[in-house]
């Protein structure tokens, strides 16, 4: 099958999703997060039927990078904001709290049974312990608006978890920049080295100045079409900067987009086109990851993505507990709660498929499985029990 | 819309920035080769032509002269920010926006404009192809003496690559025209007749291009015969165009019919994957998505539709490809031929213009149609490159030398012919006020 022929059945495919993510309330099929796509890709890929090929994948790698930076924009333009509101800055400041325990809790384990199984150099083991982490954080934004939007509902403990979840895509996506930059080592300028830190820094702060010129120019553009060559000008130039230095470019358009909603007076026009385009870049950029999925090889990777998926469910359903015991109605509601929250929006498949793209075979296979089964572990019980909670929760006397 | 002096100072000033952003990138190492790079570039050129461009309006210069002029000065030649390679990879995006391009101009084509402008569009054709033609064939044969690959051929030879030299004058750009058509959303006669006949030349440059090769080749290879083979190739080329063309646009009414939502991810498909099949069955797609364009528009009620939806796109599509275009000039090339290539465009603008004025008074176009006409007619772009390519595969012998000539000299009428279609059209008063 020839590239091109491919990439328009990824483009039906995106056509198609875009539709049901455009019909707001009606979405009443398809998941959350998207994880359908995740596992038609991998039914297409070479561990399966075949059909996309290693050589169609480096193809299409071009689509796939600006895909990803296109996301990581999105998810920019859109943080700490629920509705269009901003989220207040205590649950926000709860909502990282709990990421980064996680991230932390999951990261130390890892890198302890990464050594325990004298498994890869110590390098390996750092990056690999930081990728198995950041793809076992990132919880259930979608997930909760989308069981809101079913049950039609507005009460104060979907809000709860909405503004949660606002602005915990921060520590996972600077996690990740930081990560790209030490696997790409140091970088010289004019014949001064610059550590990788600097150089991941000097990126994401790249996406942000480039934020403010943009902001401006967009409004004061003439017409539509200026406003999104603008747009998309920034954000192709963004992505492809970090990309040609081996740098996070959903970090960067993150970025990039942080400071087009802090100094654009249309920001939510802004929003709401590009989440318009969200459905149209998410779902092939799936579809690809899920062909790049790849069996485990060993029982030690095994283990280790065992372990890293049972941590996720344990400390999800700890911080359940801990979230419904402020409130006494909400007490008993604790390991539903939790349960609820392992759903995964897309960004936890993002991460997996940029360190796939990025890292090694032996970081990027077991990273993109965990990420792939939390998100199937999530999209399987997550939504369910959000159901259960926020109907018990109705049902509960006030 | 005039836009102040504090916003063209803040894009002058952001221009500076991206420009600068860029620069820094280019000084890092080690960088990374790639995919990555073409994002960046693509990302970079969009935003210094757009920017370019808005400042080329404070001197009245079309937008296009403006895209041009980012990709020259980012190009391999000038700022080395975009390397021959990365300017060879963007080419998927040509392919796009040659789609586009074409179906946009088909769907700006309706019947009873090209009724109007029928017998005038017949006459100026005519006129245009043997003076232009006779007119080039003769200067190139008159000046082959000092032009590198000619020297020394005998004088049939000269004669043959003469009158293929006619033939590639003869063809103009499509693109540029509708370019500018899209930025200045020109209405009127000038507008209505330079589409006519920028599109209806692209099918008879190819035909005669076809004739041509048949005829010389006997000149410049003694030895070889006139062969049919090659009218054939292009008969079945044009026809299997138009029939795929049309049922392209049956398939796109029935579409925007019954479903007519997400037509952008629709038509971009189409663009990429159709000018796939259509490379592999060799017929030409700038002709079959005119046809498309053309049947939406003329069988349905559904061409303004389709037509708003490409609009969209047109600005992010005409500055990537022009700026592309622009990279792709050959600064070195038209520095050592300027002399030869400058006498040859300006021999082509002559003939150009005399062949409108009799056209005109022949046809008895009206006055102001009489003076500014030809202002269309001058640009030349990638059709005119396309047919040079594939002279340099038919004619090794001089086909090389032939093809360098010919970027030099589109490399001129690329650049001059949009400011005088600009200039006419806001002479005629054809341009919407809002632009």
């Amino acid at each position: 099958m020839s590239p091109m022929a491919l990439l328009l059945v990824l483009l039906v495919l995106a056509y198609i999703g875009s539709l049901w993510a455009a019909s707001g309330r009606k979405r009443a099929f398809g998941s959350p997060s998207g994880v359908e796509y995740v596992v038609l890709g991998a039914l297409l890929g070479p561990e399966a039927l075949g059909v996309l090929g290693q050589q169609a994948l480096v193809t299409f790698e071009p689509v796939a990078i600006v895909a990803l930076g296109w996301i990581g924009l999105i998810f920019g333009l859109e943080c700490g904001l629920v509705a269009g509101r901003r989220a207040p800055f205590g649950r926000m400041a709860l909502g990282l709290t709990f990421t980064v325990i996680t991230a932390t809790v999951t990261a130390y384990a890892s890198w302890r049974l990464l050594g325990w199984m004298h498994l890869h150099d110590a390098n390996t083991r750092l990056v690999l312990s930081g990728a198995i982490a950041l793809v076992s954080v990132e919880t259930a934004r979608h997930a909760v608006q989308w069981i809101g939007e079913e049950a039609l509902l507005s009460g104060s403990l979907a809000g709860l978890l909405l503004d949660l979840e606002a602005a915990d895509d921060i520590p996972v996506l600077l996690a990740l920049s930081a990560l790209f930059a030490f696997v790409g080592g140091e970088h010289a300028i004019v014949g001064q080295l610059i550590s990788p830190w600097s150089l991941g820094a000097g990126t994401l702060l790249a996406g942000a100045l480039l934020g403010a010129p943009c902001a401006w120019l967009m409004d004061r553009a003439g017409s539509k079409a200026e406003r999104w060559t603008v747009l998309l000008g920034a954000a192709w130039l963004t992505t492809g900067i970090a990309k040609s230095l081996g740098l996070s470019a959903i970090a960067s358009t993150f970025a990039l987009g942080a400071s087009l909603a802090s100094f654009t007076r249309e920001r939510e026009v802004l929003r709401h086109s590009l989440g318009r385009t969200e459905g149209a870049v998410l779902l092939p950029a799936l579809l690809l990851a899920g062909a790049q999925l790849r069996r485990p090889v060993g029982h030690e990777e095994l283990l280790l993505i065992g372990m890293a998926i049972a941590l996720r469910l344990l400390l999800s359903l700890l911080f359940g507990v801990v979230l419904s015991w402020k409130r006494a109605e909400t007490r008993r509601l604790g390991l539903w709660l939790g349960a609820g929250m392992l759903a995964p929006g897309s960004l936890t498949m993002v991460v997996g498929f940029a360190l796939a793209m990025r890292c090694p075979p032996e970081i990027a296979r077991p990273a993109l499985l965990v990420a792939f089964l939390s998100t199937l572990l999530g999209e399987l019980v997550g939504p369910r029990a959000l159901r259960e909670v926020i109907d018990r929760f109705t049902k509960e006397p006030a | 819309m005039t836009k102040s002096a504090p916003i063209r100072l803040g894009q002058l000033a952001s221009l500076l920035f991206v420009v600068g952003l860029f620069a820094l990138l280019t000084h890092i190492e080690p960088m990374m080769s790639g995919s990555g790079v073409v994002v960046a570039v693509t990302g970079f050129l969009l935003l210094s032509g757009l920017l370019t461009s808005e400042l080329f309006e404070l001197v009245k210069l079309p937008h296009l002269t403006g895209y041009i002029a980012a990709g020259v000065i980012a190009g391999p030649y000038v700022l080395h920010f975009v390397d021959h390679a990365t300017v060879k990879r963007l080419e998927i995006v040509n392919t796009l926006a040659l789609a586009l391009i074409a179906l946009a101009g088909g769907l700006e084509l309706r019947i009873a404009d090209v009724r109007q402008v029928l017998r005038s569009l017949g006459i100026h054709s005519t006129v245009q192809t043997l003076l232009v033609l006779s007119t080039q064939a003769a200067l190139f044969a008159a000046l082959g003496s000092q032009v590198d690959f000619t020297r020394g051929l005998a004088l049939p030879a000269l004669i043959g690559v003469g009158l293929l030299w006619g033939v590639l004058a003869v063809s103009r750009s499509p693109s540029a025209t509708l370019a500018i058509l899209s930025q200045t959303r020109a209405k009127g006669p000038l507008s209505r007749f330079s589409l006519a006949f920028v599109m209806s030349s692209d099918v008879l440059v190819l035909v005669l291009m076809a004739a041509t090769l048949s005829l010389v080749r006997p000149l410049i290879e003694p030895g070889s015969t006139a062969s049919l083979k090659s009218l054939l190739a292009v008969g079945h080329e044009l026809l299997g165009s138009i029939s795929l063309g049309t049922t392209l646009g049956l398939v796109l009414i029935v579409y925007l019919r019954f479903a007519g939502s997400q037509i952008l991810v629709l038509v971009v498909a189409i663009g990429f994957a159709l000018s796939e099949g259509l490379r592999y069955l060799r017929f030409e797609p700038l002709l079959t998505f005119l046809t498309a364009g053309f049947v939406v528009q003329n069988l349905s009620s559904q061409g303004d539709k389709l037509l708003h939806s490409i609009e969209q796109t047109g600005s992010v599509v005409f500055i990537v490809f022009f700026a592309t275009a622009g990279a792709h000039l050959d600064i070195p090339l038209l520095a050592k031929m300027w002399p030869i290539a400058l006498s040859l465009c300006a021999g082509r603008f002559a003939a150009t213009w005399i062949a409108h004025r009799i056209g005109a008074a022949w046809a008895r176009d009206d006055p102001f149609l009489r003076r500014w006409g030809w202002a269309s007619l001058v640009s030349q772009a990638g059709l005119t490159l396309g047919l040079s390519a594939v002279l340099a595969r038919t004619f090794p012998a001089v086909g090389e030398g032939l093809r360098s000539l010919v970027v030099a000299t589109v490399a001129i009428n690329e650049v001059i012919g949009p400011i005088f279609f600009k200039l006419g059209l806001e002479r005629g008063r054809e341009v919407e006020s809002a632009s």
